[in-house]
């Protein structure tokens, strides 16, 4: 009985999360971007494998497996654990129900367990293919690695749970909770990168006739931070059957326990995040009048700065042109050669700089979803007295507010840091800008020619929506195209290139704005 | 003050809402805009202030067509929906200055009617909340504030009593008669029949996206009540 409510509870879940976007505009375009990445994703966790493999470190591929899809299924579901596990729109409904505590708990946890179900299948698949090529192992591996699929995602799921319930408990004393979120998430997501980046410095000092050591090295490194994949290396590839069972039972037994733990806590902890901060003692003092286009960009940096997915998500880009800005101080130009064992990579920087800093920046489009955005405020902003092109014109500005210092900043310290010519200098500010400018206004073309209003999750529109797509990998894509087009001609003076490309970029926007403006909201 | 002329609205699919719709409210009015669900209430409202686009007939604001003019229309017009979806991200003094830039409504003056209809619908002391943690009538209260402190000519409102509390409905009640009294017009939906009754000095009663009666309530009810009224309206086409 108790089976069946939670498997009714679970199914109704996931028809709530997949069935209106599988309705919505633009479904077959959304489902083929998405049908590309997750190919991507498969593509890239194969050659991995095969390149392990090649390198004779085939059994270094199982712990490296379940490590990447622990972090990554960590890292999102951290961020997904209000709204799903706790504080979700239909909890007073589903608590209603003649239903247990540890059934809600549990169907609640389903939903988050096969969605990174999902994931862990797209990666931990095509490595498993890659093991086998290589290793060569034994039967059994077959429904082991089937096994661990299963069982992957539920330590770091549940881990995830317990650490997004941390950061929710502790930012829930805070009047402006969400923005310690995004604080706190944005420090974990630095704290990230700052380690992906030191494991690939270390793959890169990698010697081939030590790689023997070197693939102990990385099993040692991989086991500690992440123990649950020693005992899955030692049942997958020493074929230990105790280890591999260890590894089953254990992940099994956490979330047991998990669901244990939390049920006597679960009302009293859903009542404190719903809990909002009021101190209702406001007096009122003197206020200060704006003109309608600083209200509504006013408005516009609020409402960015109050969503951690938005935030987050749409921040990226600045946030990682910052961290290439502040890394690049420490690079010493005549030295980059000697650093990337690329031979002219110093030349080949300065020519790409321009177009790589922009599409850097591009990734952070918030004027392609800013529009959808509005969802059930639309009535505000149509009911009142503004020109269509004021609300646009308030949207560009807010993500040019967010570029173009990013751009700026970075731009300054390839000034100072590396040598290159007076034209080159000048197109380090200039081209980023106007990049940023153009990827503006493509943000707010394609969000006017598909908008979305009745959305019911803003995880799904700013992450998985066509817009979204459009705007931060065109974006991406975009800059990327002129940076092929300065490489392959790399005859022609790149000044020269860059600046062309620079005007040809910059017409197009201004053809962008004509048709903005003839736009209706 | 507001002119619905021959008003058509047909959705996707081919449901049409509202058929033929006429309609005067003017100056000094408070028009109850009275019918069943799914009438043809909402989408009318929506289409008088310019949420809602529509294809055929004429809607008129101090003489100016909404579909014309819709800026010069909405500066003088205040809208309330039945569900007031306000800038949860936003504290309600947030919300309301940045409803008074929108207006263009000079500072101290916003001020002093924030504070008095605040203090009238008592709710000045939670201003400084995010508007995230109001319950459904505070967020009522807020949109009530913000569609004052511009003083418009005309007030459209879509079930305004649902979710306030009996002193903010009194309270509101009080306020659309005082603007009345300086010369604007309301014109609101509602389902409390007896509220229309007392508050109204002219009613119209929609039946499947057509007027069935419109004039003054006096004039309509005469000797029976606003409820048998409208159930004799309503239930006209059964007999």
């Amino acid at each position: 009985m108790t089976k069946s409510k939670c498997w009714l509870l679970f199914k109704t879940q996931m028809r709530n999360e997949f069935g209106r976007s599988l309705k919505s505009r633009g479904r077959k375009m959304t489902s083929f971007a998405i049908g590309i990445v997750l190919l991507m994703l498969v593509f890239y966790a194969y050659m991995l494998s095969y390149g392990l493999g090649s390198m004779g470190m085939a059994e270094v591929i199982p712990s490296y497996g379940l490590a990447i899809t622990g972090l990554i299924t960590l890292f999102f579901t951290a961020l997904k654990t209000n709204g799903v596990l706790f504080a979700y729109k239909e909890y007073d409904m589903v608590m209603s129900l003649p239903v247990k505590t540890s059934t809600v708990i549990a169907s609640r946890f389903m939903t988050m367990y096969v969605l990174n179900l999902m994931l862990t299948a797209v990666i931990l698949i095509p490595m498993g293919i890659g093991y086998a090529v290589w290793a060569a192992p034994g039967i059994i591996f077959y429904p082991e690695w089937i096994l661990g699929i299963l069982a992957a995602p539920l330590i770091p799921t549940t881990l995830a749970a317990l650490l997004g319930t941390l950061i929710i408990l502790f930012s829930s004393r805070f009047k402006y909770a969400n923005a310690v979120v995004t604080v706190v998430s944005v420090i974990g997501t630095l704290a990230v990168l700052v380690l992906s980046v030191g494991m690939g410095q270390f793959a890169e000092t990698i010697d081939m006739p030590e790689i023997h050591s070197i693939s102990e090295m990385i099993l040692t490194q991989v086991h500690r931070i992440y123990p649950p994949a020693a005992l899955f290396f030692q049942g997958i590839a020493r074929g230990n059957a105790a280890a591999m069972a260890a590894f089953l039972a254990g992940s099994l037994l956490w979330f047991y326990l998990f669901v244990k733990l939390i049920s006597p806590v679960y009302k009293k902890l859903n009542t404190s995040l719903v809990t909002y901060h009021t101190r209702s003692n406001y007096k009122l003092t003197e206020l200060k009048a704006s003109s309608q286009i600083h209200a509504l960009y006013k408005k516009e940096l609020k409402r960015f700065f109050s969503s951690t997915i938005y935030c987050l998500n749409m921040g990226m880009g600045c946030l990682m042109t910052l961290v290439l800005a502040i890394a690049l101080i420490f690079v010493r130009f005549d030295q980059l050669d000697q650093m990337t064992g690329i031979p002219n990579m110093a030349e080949m920087a300065a020519r790409i700089l321009p177009f790589a800093i922009s599409a850097l920046i591009s990734m952070s489009c918030t004027t392609c979803v800013s529009l959808s955005l509005e969802g059930k405020n639309l009535w505000i902003l149509k009911s009142m007295p503004i020109e269509d092109i004021t609300i646009c014109k308030s949207k560009i500005l807010m993500n040019l507010t967010l570029q173009i210092p990013a751009a700026l900043l970075a731009a300054l310290i390839i000034n100072i840091r590396f040598p290159m010519a007076l034209s080159m200098r000048i197109l380090m500010f200039v081209t980023p800008v106007v990049c940023a400018l153009f990827n503006s206004l493509w943000g707010m073309f394609i969000n006017l020619k598909m908008p979305d209003y009745n959305w019911t999750s803003e995880t799904a529109l700013v992450k998985q929506s066509l817009p979204a797509m459009a705007g931060t990998l065109g974006g991406l894509v975009g800059g990327m195209i002129p940076i092929l087009a300065v490489l392959a001609l790399h005859q022609i003076d790149a000044g020269l290139l860059t600046g062309v490309m620079t005007a040809v970029i910059l017409l197009g926007a201004w053809g962008l704005w004509g048709q903005i403006r003839k736009a209706k909201i | 003050m507001l002119e619905i002329r021959n008003f058509t609205k047909t959705y996707k699919g081919g449901k049409r809402a509202v058929s033929g719709l006429n309609l005067h409210v003017e100056a000094g009015d408070i028009y109850g805009f009275i019918g069943h669900n799914g009438a043809g209430k909402s989408t009318t409202i929506k289409a008088v202030v310019g949420v809602l686009e529509f294809e055929e007939g004429e809607i008129l604001i101090d003489g100016r067509d909404i579909r014309k003019s819709p800026v010069e229309c909405k500066q003088i017009l205040a809208y309330i929906p039945d569900n007031p979806d306000l800038y949860e991200h936003l504290t309600g003094i947030q919300y309301l200055n940045f409803i008074g830039d929108i207006y263009g409504v000079p500072a101290a003056e916003r001020k002093e009617l924030i504070q008095k209809y605040g203090d009238m619908l008592e709710i000045t002391s939670s201003l400084g909340d995010l508007i995230s943690s109001y319950s459904h009538g505070m967020k009522q209260k807020t949109a009530i504030i913000s569609a004052l402190i511009h003083k418009p000519k005309l007030m459209v409102l879509d079930e305004p009593f649902v979710g306030l509390d009996p002193k903010a409905t009194h309270t509101l009640k009080e306020v659309m008669h005082e603007m009345c009294e300086n010369g604007s017009a309301i014109f609101f939906s509602t389902h409390v029949l007896d509220v229309a009754e007392k508050l109204c000095n002219k009613i119209a009663i929609i039946k499947n996206g057509n007027l069935m009666v419109a004039g003054s309530t006096a004039e309509l009810t005469q000797d029976e009540s606003l409820e048998s009224l409208f159930l004799e309206v309503i239930d006209h086409d059964k007999e």
